[in-house]
C-alpha cells in the first residue's frame, strides 16, 4: 500500500489572506478546580495570516493551544474550524483537522533520523515493509519547496536546534497541515537562525499557511505578524493589527502598566579590576581549543558584556573562570587571586556569583524545592550547616527572603518543587541566590533567556542595582539588544579570540553585528 | 524530601502488589487449587500469629538493609547490583570478628562485629565507587564483577583459613556466644526475635535522616538528580559517589552480618553461592520507591510472603514445592510492574524532549 | 474573574486531578477482578478438590511428619527429592501426613524445623547435612519432638536422644560401581577406551560422604582389575559444572576413560567432559541414566529409603533416636543404577558382587588411601 504525494498544504478551503476565520473559538474558558486558566477567551485565525499570541508566562497561552491541539478540553464554549464547530480529541485527531504543533519542547527521537521522525505514525510503506527511501524524497521535497534546510538522513541527536526545529516544521507540514503552531518557536534559536526561521515563516503563510505564533519577543512580533492578540491572566485584552503598534504599547498590553524596555542606567565608575583574564586557553568536550587566548578585565561597579554568536567559546570561557572546565594555559585573578583551576567551591568562596547560562541543567536542580536550591552553594556553610546537618529553618528563611526579595512567584510557597516553576521565576531564584551571596564578581550567562518581559526588566534593573553597588558583572549574551542596552563596555568573542572591544552606548547594532561575526571592528 | 503527598508514589506499588496477587491467583486458580484458601494460608503465615510476626520481622530485616544499600546508591545515581558481594564481605568481617575477637567483653563483642560487617562490605562497595569516579567504569559492571570475586573469596577463606580445625566440613569454627546478637522477642520457642530487627530499623531512620535532613544527604541527593548541577554547586561528585556506594556497601554487609549473627552458628562455605538478600535489595529499594521508609514498608511486603509461603506449605494448600516458586512468581511480578513504571517514565521522558531526559516535565509556559 | 492571582504552576499542578481520578478507577477495576477471579477460584477448586489432589493432601491417619529441605529445593533431583519420594510412599503405605517446607537460605533452617516442632509433629526429617546446628538447637528447645537428619551421624551434634541420623554406606555403593569399572576396563570391550587402564573421581570436597563413595569406588575397581590406576582430584564446589569440566578433562587428558563424579551438580560438567570426549561417566546419589547413552551406571544412595524407614519407626513405635540409622546394601539403603546397554553382559558377575558385600564377606575401606 503506497500513498500519493503528499503536497505539504491542504487544498481548497483556505483560499489567501480574505479575511474569512479558518479557526475561531468564541467564548473558551478552561478551568482547573476553581482556577480559571483560560477565562471566555474569544480569538480567530484568518486563512493565510501570522498571528501572535503574546503575553507573561502563565497567562494561559499554552493551556490555549493545547486546547486547539486536543490535549485539553474547553470547560466552556466552542472551538469552530472553517465555521464549523469541532470537538477536538486529540492531537491525532488535531492532525487530522490540518492543525500541525510545533512545541517548545520538541518531540523527536534523538536516535532516529530526521526523515524517521518526519514520517513516524504515518509511514510510506512498500507491502508491509517500511519504504524510508521514499520518505526521506518526500521530505527533500518538502524541505526544498519551503527553504527548511535539514539532512532528512542525519541523527536528530547530531543536528543543531535550529535544524530540529526546521525538522518540527516538516513533520507538521509532511502531516498536511494547514494551521501551524509554533510555540515561542525562537527561544532557542541564535540571532542568524531566528533570522532564517522568520524567513520561512513568511514563506509559509505566502503560499497559504495560516500561522499562530506564541512569543513575547516584541521586536519579532513587530516585524512578522499580520495581527496580534494579549491574553493576560487567562483572558483576552484584545486583537489589534501589528500594523501602528510599537512594543511599548504591546508590552502595556501584556503587563497591564507601562514597562520600561529601555534599561534606565547612569554612567558606569570603574573601580579596581575584579577578574584578570590572561591569554587564556580552554578546551571544549570534543578536545579543541574553543577558547584561544581570551585576555580581558572586568572592573568593579561595571557591567561588561560578552557578545558573540553561539558557541564562539563564551560558555567555555565562563566554565573555565568558574572552574567548572580545566583551562589548558594563562591564568584567571578573582581580586588579586589567582584561581585558575580550582575547585568551583573555592572559587566560588572566593567571591564568584554565577547566574549559569543553562538553568535546567546546572542553576537549580529541577526536584529539589526552593530551600534546597536556595542553599546550593551553602552545603558546607556554619550558617546553614551545623555538625553537618542542614538547618532547615535557615534554609527556609534563605528561601523566603530571596522569594520576597526578587518576587519569586511559585504554586506552593517554597515548598514548591522547582521544576515546576515557570522560567522566569526560576532564574529570578537563580539570579536572587547568586546575588544575595554578595559576590565580588558576578557573571551572568544569558540571564534572561526564555524569560517574560515583566521578569527581564526586572532582572535588568538588579544587575545594574549590583553594578552600582560595586560589583564587576560580566554579562554575556546572545541578545544584542540586551547587550546593547545594559553592557558599560563590550568585548566581542570570535571563534575563541576576543576580536573587538566596544564602550557600551557608543556602537551601534551593524557594527556590532558585524565584529561577532568576525568582520572587524576597531580591536 | 517529600512534602507534598504524592499519590502516585503509594499508587504504583500498591497496584503492583494488587496486580502480582491477581497473577499469583490466576496461576492457582489455572492448576486447579483453591486461591481463597492459598491466600488466607499465606497471610495467616506472614501476620497470622505473633510466630507468624516474628517470622516476618527476621524474613524483613536483612532484606530492608539490603534495600535501603541499593536505594542510598540509587540516590546519588547509582545503581548498586554488588548487594551479594557486600553481603558476604559483610558475613566474612562479622563472622571472624565472632569467631576471634573474643577479648572484646561482653556486648561489645557483637557491636563491633556488626562495625567490622559495615565496614567490609562498605570497602567493597566504594571500591566500585573508585573504579568509577577514577577510570569511569561503569558500577553495576563493577559490582556484579565484584560479586563473583566475594562468593570466590568466602569459599577460599572457608575451605581453608577460616575452616574449624579438625573439622571435616567446609564450615568455621562457631561464633562466640558474645558475638550473638541479643534477643528481643521469642514469640515461641523456636522463632528468636534478634537485634537484628533494630539495628534494620535504626539504619533505616539514619537512612532518611541522613537523606532528608543532612548535608551530605543534600549532595548525594543533588549529585544523583543533576551532577552538572551538583558540580556547579560546588560539590565533589567522585567525593559523594564514593562516600554513597561505601555507605551502600556498609548497609549491605550489615545485612549479611545480622541474619549470619542473629540466626545461624557459624560460617559455611555452601552458604556464598546461594545468597539471594543482595538481589531482593533491588526488589525492596525499587518497590519502596528508593525511599527510607518506603523500604522498610517494601521489606516488611517481601518478608512478609516468604513468610507467607511457608504458610502455604504448611497448610498443604499447594501441592508441594509450587508454594516457593508461586511467591516468586508474584515478588517478580510486583519488581516488573514497579520497574516497568520507571523505565517508562525515563523513555517517555528521553522521547520527549531532546535537551534532556528531564525537560518534558517542564512547564511550557 | 478570580481574585486570586495565581501562577501558571499552579496551573500546570492542577491537571493532576483527574489523572488521580484514573488511576483510581484502575486500583478499583484490578481490585474487583481480583475478587472475581479468586472468588471463581474457589468455586473451581471445590469441584475439583474431591477429585484428590495427592501432591497437596496430607494423607491419612498416620504419623504427622514434616521434611525440611536444605536450598536445593523439591526439584534438585537428588537428596531432597529422594527424601520426598521416601515421604510420598509413607503417606500411600502407612497413611502418613506430609507436610514440606522449603528452604531458601540458611537461616531458614532453624525455623522451618522449629515451625514443625511447634506443631507436634510426630516426626521432623531434616534433608543434608547443613541443617546439623539448627537440628542441634531445635531438638534441644523441643525435647518431646522427634527428628531425623539425612546424611548427619548424630555424635557430631552431641547424639541429642530424640535425634536420629539417617547415614548411607556410601563406600558400598562405590565399590559396586568400582567393580564394575574395574570388569569394564580389564576386558577393554567398550567402545571409547583406550587400554590404558586409568579411572578417576572427582570429589566436592574432602567431606566424609564424598570420601566413602571415593574410598569404595578405589577398593572396586581394584577388586575386578589389578592394573588398574584410580585417579582422584576434587573440584572443591558441589555447584559451578564449569571446575567439574576442567577437572574431568585434565583427567581424561592422562588418559582416563571412565570418570566417577562426586560432586553434585557440579559434577554434570564433569559428564559433559567426558560425553564430549567420548569417554563413560558414572553418576552419583540418584540414577541418572537419563543423563545420556555415556553413562554407564549409578551409585545411588536411597534417601527414600531411610526416611521411609525412619517414618516406619515412628509409626510402629521403635524409633530411637540419639544413634544412627546406618543404611548399607543390605538394607537397600545404597545400591547401583542401571547399566548401559553395552555393558549389560557384566551385571550377573556384578550380582555376585552385591551378594557378597550383601553378606558382610567384603572389607570396604571407608577412607580414600
Amino acid at each position: 500500500m503506497s500513498t500519493t504525494t503528499h503536497t505539504g498544504l491542504g487544498s481548497g478551503t483556505s483560499a489567501g489572506a480574505d479575511g474569512r476565520p479558518i479557526l475561531e473559538l468564541r467564548g473558551v474558558s478552561k478551568r482547573f478546580g476553581d482556577f480559571y486558566a483560560n477565562k471566555d477567551v474569544n480569538f480567530d485565525l484568518r486563512a493565510g495570516e501570522v498571528h501572535c499570541l503574546c503575553g507573561e508566562n502563565g497567562a494561559g497561552k499554552s493551556t490555549m493551544m493545547n486546547m486547539l491541539y486536543g490535549l485539553l478540553e474547553p470547560t466552556e464554549g466552542g472551538i469552530f474550524i472553517d465555521g464549523q464547530p469541532a470537538r477536538i480529541t486529540g492531537p491525532r485527531h488535531a492532525i487530522d483537522l490540518g492543525i500541525g504543533m510545533v512545541h517548545q519542547h520538541f518531540m523527536l527521537i534523538p536516535v532516529f533520523t530526521v526523515a524517521e521522525n518526519i514520517v513516524l505514525a504515518d509511514e510510506p510503506k512498500q507491502g508491509m515493509m517500511l519504504d524510508m527511501k521514499a520518505g526521506e524524497q518526500r521530505v527533500r521535497e518538502l524541505s526544498d519547496r519551503y527553504g527548511l534546510k535539514v539532512d532528512p538522513t542525519s541523527l536528530v541527536q547530531d543536528i543543531t536546534v535550529g535544524q530540529q526545529q526546521r525538522a518540527e516544521i516538516l513533520k507538521a507540514l509532511y502531516r498536511k497541515a494547514r494551521i501551524l503552531i509554533l510555540d515561542e518557536p525562537t527561544a532557542v534559536l541564535t540571532p542568524q537562525e531566528i533570522e532564517e526561521l522568520l524567513n520561512v515563516i513568511r514563506q509559509l503563510r505566502d503560499e497559504g499557511m495560516s500561522i499562530i505564533m506564541i512569543s513575547h519577543k516584541l521586536r519579532e512580533v513587530l516585524s512578522i505578524a499580520d495581527r496580534v492578540s494579549v491574553l493576560r491572566r487567562g483572558e483576552m485584552v484584545g486583537t489589534v493589527d501589528a500594523a501602528g503598534q510599537t512594543e511599548d504599547s504591546l508590552a502595556r498590553m501584556m503587563v497591564g502598566r507601562d514597562v520600561l524596555l529601555r534599561v534606565d542606567k547612569t554612567e558606569a565608575i570603574p573601580e579596581r579590576p575584579v577578574l584578570q583574564l590572561r591569554n587564556l586557553w580552554v578546551k571544549d568536550d570534543r578536545e579543541l581549543d574553543a577558547v584561544r587566548g581570551a585576555t580581558f578585565e572586568v572592573h568593579a561597579g561595571e557591567i561588561v558584556a560578552l557578545a558573540g554568536i553561539d558557541g564562539n567559546g563564551q560558555s567555555e570561557l565562563v566554565d573555565a573562570i568558574a572552574g567548572l572546565r580545566h583551562s589548558e594555559q594563562g591564568e584567571v585573578v578573582l581580586d588579586g587571586e589567582v584561581i585558575t583551576n580550582l575547585t568551583p567551591h573555592d572559587i566560588s568562596d572566593a567571591g564568584l556569583g554565577h547566574i549559569p547560562e543553562d538553568r535546567h541543567r546546572r542553576g537549580i536542580v529541577l526536584d529539589f524545592d526552593l530551600r534546597e536550591n536556595s542553599i546550593l552553594h551553602d552545603w558546607d556553610k556554619p550558617d546553614i550547616v551545623r555538625f553537618g546537618i542542614i538547618d532547615t529553618a535557615a534554609s527556609a528563611e534563605r528561601a523566603e527572603l530571596l522569594c520576597t526579595m526578587y518576587d519569586v512567584r511559585s504554586g506552593a510557597g517554597i515548598i514548591s518543587r522547582s521544576g515546576a516553576l515557570s522560567g522566569g521565576n526560576q532564574q529570578k531564584l537563580v539570579i536572587a541566590r547568586e546575588i544575595q551571596r554578595d559576590p565580588k564578581l558576578l557573571i551572568a550567562a544569558q540571564p534572561t533567556r526564555g524569560v517574560d518581559i515583566g521578569a527581564i526588566e526586572f532582572i535588568h534593573q538588579r544587575l545594574v542595582e549590583e553594578r552600582d553597588a560595586g560589583t564587576a558583572v560580566l554579562l554575556v549574551s546572545l541578545e544584542m539588544q540586551e547587550v546593547l542596552s545594559l553592557a558599560d563596555r563590550i568585548i566581542v568573542i570570535f571563534e575563541g579570540q576576543i576580536v573587538a572591544e566596544f564602550e557600551g552606548g557608543r556602537v551601534d547594532e551593524q557594527t556590532l553585528g558585524k565584529a561577532m561575526i568576525g568582520s572587524g571592528g576597531p580591536a | 524530601m517529600r512534602r507534598h503527598f504524592d499519590p502516585e508514589a503509594l499508587l504504583v506499588p500498591l497496584l503492583a502488589v494488587l496486580a502480582a496477587m491477581l497473577v499469583g491467583a490466576l496461576l492457582i486458580y489455572g492448576i486447579g487449587y483453591d486461591a481463597i484458601y492459598a491466600y488466607t494460608s499465606l497471610i495467616e503465615g506472614a501476620v497470622g500469629s505473633p510466630s507468624a510476626i516474628g517470622s516476618t520481622l527476621l524474613r524483613a530485616t536483612p532484606i530492608i538493609l539490603t534495600g535501603l544499600s541499593v536505594t542510598i546508591a540509587l540516590r546519588a545515581g547509582l545503581f548498586n547490583i554488588g548487594g551479594t558481594g557486600q553481603v558476604i564481605l559483610g558475613m566474612l568481617l562479622g563472622g571472624i570478628v565472632a569467631i576471634h575477637a573474643n577479648f572484646l567483653p561482653g556486648p561489645s563483642h557483637w557491636i563491633f562485629a556488626l562495625v567490622a560487617a559495615a565496614i567490609g562490605g562498605g570497602i567493597w562497595g566504594a571500591i566500585a565507587g573508585f573504579l568509577k569516579v577514577a577510570r569511569g567504569a561503569n558500577e553495576v559492571v563493577v559490582t556484579i564483577m565484584l560479586n563473583y570475586i566475594a562468593i570466590r573469596l568466602g569459599e577460599f577463606l572457608l575451605g581453608g583459613p577460616l575452616k574449624e580445625a579438625g573439622s571435616d566440613n567446609p564450615a568455621s569454627a562457631e561464633f562466640a556466644a558474645n558475638a550473638k546478637l541479643p534477643i528481643l522477642w521469642r514469640p515461641d520457642n523456636f522463632t528468636e526475635v534478634h537485634a537484628g530487627v533494630l539495628v534494620a530499623l535504626l539504619v533505616a531512620g539514619a537512612t532518611w535522616f541522613l537523606i532528608a535532613r543532612t548535608s551530605l544527604g543534600y549532595q548525594i541527593r543533588a549529585v544523583g538528580l543533576q551532577p552538572d548541577a551538583a558540580e556547579y554547586g560546588g560539590m565533589s561528585v567522585a567525593k559523594v559517589t564514593v562516600i554513597a556506594m561505601f555507605l551502600a556497601g556498609a548497609f549491605a554487609g550489615l545485612g549479611g552480618a545480622v541474619s549470619q549473627l542473629g540466626e545461624l552458628e557459624r560460617l559455611q562455605k555452601s552458604e556464598f553461592g546461594v545468597i539471594n538478600i543482595g538481589f531482593t535489595g533491588i526488589a525492596v529499594a525499587l518497590l519502596g520507591r528508593s525511599t527510607a521508609i518506603g523500604c522498610v514498608f517494601a521489606g516488611l511486603l517481601l518478608g512478609g510472603l516468604d513468610s507467607g509461603a511457608v504458610g502455604i506449605q504448611n497448610d498443604n494448600a499447594l501441592p508441594s514445592g509450587v508454594a516457593t516458586k508461586l511467591i516468586g512468581v508474584i515478588q517478580g511480578v510486583i519488581v516488573l510492574f514497579v520497574g516497568a513504571d520507571i523505565i517508562f517514565r525515563r523513555l517517555s521522558g528521553r522521547v520527549m524532549g531532546v535537551f534532556g531526559p528531564r525537560a518534558a516535565k517542564e512547564p511550557v509556559a | 474573574m478570580t481574585t486570586r492571582v495565581r501562577d501558571n504552576e499552579t496551573a500546570h499542578d492542577e491537571p493532576a486531578q483527574p489523572r488521580w481520578g484514573r488511576t483510581t478507577l484502575i486500583v478499583a477495576l484490578v481490585a474487583l477482578l481480583a475478587i472475581g477471579v479468586t472468588g471463581c477460584g474457589k468455586r473451581g477448586s471445590t469441584g475439583d478438590s474431591s477429585g484428590g489432589d495427592s501432591g497437596g493432601s496430607s494423607g491419612g491417619s498416620g504419623p504427622k511428619v514434616g521434611l525440611v529441605t536444605d536450598l536445593g529445593g523439591l526439584n534438585d533431583r537428588s537428596f531432597n527429592a529422594l527424601a520426598n519420594k521416601g515421604l510420598e510412599k509413607a503417606k500411600t503405605d502407612l497413611g502418613a501426613q506430609g507436610t514440606v517446607l522449603e528452604s531458601k537460605s540458611a537461616s531458614d533452617y532453624e525455623k522451618n524445623l522449629g515451625q514443625f516442632a511447634q506443631q507436634k509433629s510426630d516426626l521432623t526429617v531434616g534433608v543434608g547435612f547443613l541443617m546439623g546446628d539448627a537440628m542441634k538447637n531445635v531438638a534441644a528447645k523441643a525435647p518431646d519432638s522427634k527428628f531425623a537428619i539425612v546424611d548427619y551421624p548424630v555424635d557430631q551434634i552431641g547424639s541429642p536422644k530424640n535425634v536420629r541420623g539417617l547415614v548411607f554406606k556410601e563406600q558400598e555403593a562405590g565399590y559396586l560401581a568400582g567393580a564394575l569399572a574395574g570388569m569394564v576396563e580389564q576386558d577393554g570391550k567398550l567402545k571409547g577406551l583406550n587400554g590404558a587402564k586409568v579411572v578417576s573421581a572427582i570429589g566436592g570436597q574432602k567431606i566424609p560422604a564424598v570420601e566413602r563413595y571415593i574410598a569404595g569406588f578405589q577398593a572396586g575397581v581394584k577388586s575386578t582389575c589389578k592394573g588398574c590406576t584410580v585417579l582422584i582430584d576434587y573440584s572443591q564446589d558441589f555447584i559451578d559444572q564449569s571446575k567439574c569440566q576442567d577437572r574431568a578433562n585434565a583427567q581424561i587428558a592422562k588418559k582416563s576413560d571412565i570418570v566417577f563424579q562426586v560432586a553434585g551438580g557440579c559434577g554434570l560438567g564433569a559428564l559433559d567432559a567426558a560425553k564430549q570426549k567420548g569417554v563413560w561417566g558414572i553418576v552419583v546419589d540418584a540414577d541418572q541414566a537419563y543423563l545420556g547413552p555415556h553413562i554407564l551406571t549409578s551409585a545411588v544412595k536411597n534417601v527414600d529409603a531411610g526416611v521411609f524407614d525412619a517414618i516406619k519407626s515412628i509409626k510402629e513405635g521403635t524409633f530411637e533416636g540419639g544413634t544412627d540409622g546406618v543404611y548399607g546394601l543390605a538394607e537397600d539403603g545404597v545400591g547401583i543404577g542401571a547399566i548401559a546397554a553395552p555393558a549389560k553382559s557384566y551385571e550377573t558377575k556384578l550380582t555376585t558382587i552385591v551378594e557378597q558385600v550383601k553378606a558382610g564377606k567384603v572389607e570396604i575401606p571407608t577412607e580414600v588411601k
